[in-house]
């Protein structure tokens, strides 16, 4: 337990000494999301929400509120991919004299979550200033969940594709689930079949529930997500786990 | 600098040794077309810009080239700083090692530009082809000027690929076709390359005047990044 402490110090020391990290964790959801906003006519549309209903709203509150997914998964997921890329040998050579893998599997998730909940925050706050979600909990949960998931995906293909490959995809994915399969802007205000095969469409659910209703009807959604975040930990887990391990038997 | 294409395609072999990474870049530019066909007509009409049809899926083929080439040029440079340190310290010439990292990241932006052309010319058809891939081309050139310029300055895997994210997002997103041009849409790197890819994709040919600013944004964008890597990588003692 006390190397496990001790690692998870340094890997927070570790992304504390990046400065220029820090000031782009904030920056990038201030002006991404800010941006959004200035750059949105409030075109009428109308959208669907979880359990059926429609709401009428305008394309400039839609967008300010799916921003905030696309930023916090797009930087989670980078984050989560060098995080995790960037651990893997020392992990190793920890392994090596004398760590449990479980000892150093654990800070590197518990860092990764940390930086999940900063950056969920901050894009929250920023969208406080031209946005007020119709219900807080869900709209929060909803981002934070996306947070977490796509914080997992980048560190699940920082160790599958190298780091090269994984930043390719993780450029691409969320942009592409949450900025276009998610995004109620487009297809009518609802997601398409595929786009329910996505790893956002559950957390998307919540949050657009929490933006623009004052009830709750996405049990669905955060199952869904709850289901994807725990089969995403559960693979990451057993990824870093064997990497670890590699270490040991000197493979 | 027929000294530098040995060399070139030494990190050519760097770069497409890994799998993952080769499959990413081809299957990128492919999804990223097919998907934002669809939608990027309005998601212009949102964000108060007059993109449509063809033109609207033309400019994702343009921006698939773009972001793919802004990470690699940044890759290309960022992974390797050590390594060209060294070789430098060891008597090849800074501009040199600078022309032909640019070389090879220039390679793989043709590749990806060739594949998200040809996604656009299936899913859309392209009236004009070679005004659309030249213009397809040009954002990819712009961008790994960006990204390897980024990559000169910022050592951070992280911080660099944010940096040329952050980049490309305003770029793409304010610029002709998607915003209403004007304010900060002027200053964005690849306005004139936009505007003439739009106008190809709606079937209209561009004046000589505005394919010359285009390749001079270009040339500029690669000039600037190779000083500004050779100034990175020169020996110091």
């Amino acid at each position: 337990m006390g190397r496990a402490l001790i690692a998870t110090r340094m890997g927070f020391r570790e992304q504390r000494r990046r400065g220029l990290l820090l000031v782009l964790l904030v920056t990038v959801p201030v002006l991404f999301i800010t941006w959004s906003f200035a750059i949105t006519e409030p075109v009428p549309r109308a959208i669907s929400l979880p359990g059926g209903a429609l709401s009428l709203t305008d394309m400039q509150q839609i967008h300010g509120a799916i921003m905030v997914p696309i930023t916090v998964g797009f930087l989670t997921g980078l984050l989560g991919l060098f995080i995790v890329s960037s651990a893997l040998e020392s992990d190793r050579r920890l392994v090596v004299a004398g760590f449990r893998p479980v000892e150093v599997v654990v800070p590197r998730l518990l860092v990764l979550a940390a930086g999940a909940i900063l950056v969920t925050l901050v894009s929250i706050g920023v969208t406080t200033i031209d946005f007020t979600p119709a219900s807080w909990g869900p709209f929060v949960t909803g981002n934070l969940l996306s947070a977490l998931i796509y914080g997992l995906i980048g560190g699940i293909a920082g160790v599958m594709f190298g780091q090269m490959g994984a930043v390719y995809f993780m450029f691409f994915l969320p942009m592409m689930d949450f900025g276009v399969a998610q995004n109620p802007m487009f297809f009518e205000g609802t997601p398409q079949g595929w786009a329910q095969l996505l790893p956002a469409y559950g957390p998307t659910r919540v949050l657009i529930d929490g933006a623009f209703s004052p009830g709750f009807e996405a049990t669905g959604g955060v199952i869904l997500a709850l289901a994807w975040l725990s089969g995403l930990t559960l693979v990451l887990v057993v990824l870093l786990t064997r990497s670890a391990q590699r270490g040991r038997h000197g493979s | 600098m027929s000294g530098s294409t040995p060399i070139t395609g030494y990190f050519l072999i760097e770069q497409i040794r890994n799998r993952s990474t080769v499959a990413m870049l081809v299957a990128i530019p492919i999804l990223f077309v097919v998907v934002s066909a669809d939608v990027l007509s309005e998601f212009a009409s949102a964000l108060g810009g007059s993109v449509a049809g063809s033109s609207a899926a033309a400019l994702g083929a343009g921006w698939a080239a773009a972001f793919l080439a802004g990470a690699l040029g940044f890759f290309q440079i960022a992974s390797s700083r050590d390594a060209d340190r060294r070789l430098a310290l060891a008597g090849l010439a800074p501009i040199r090692l600078a022309v032909a990292r640019i070389n090879a990241s220039l390679v793989l932006g043709i590749v990806v530009s060739l594949l998200a052309f040809a996604t656009l010319w299936l899913r859309v058809g392209v009236t004009h082809p070679l005004h659309t891939l030249a213009a397809i081309l040009m954002f990819a050139v712009i961008y790994i000027g960006i990204g390897t310029l980024v990559g000169s300055f910022v050592s951070g895997p992280l911080e660099g690929s944010l940096a040329v994210a952050f980049i490309f997002l305003i770029d793409a997103f304010s610029g002709p076709g998607m915003s209403a041009s004007d304010g900060i849409s002027r200053l964005m790197p690849t306005r004139e390359a936009a505007d003439l890819l739009i106008a190809a994709g709606a079937g209209r040919t561009s004046p000589t005047g505005d394919w010359l600013t285009v390749v001079a944004t270009a040339a500029v964008a690669l000039v600037v990044s190779s000083f500004a890597f050779w100034f990175s990588a020169r020996p110091r003692r």
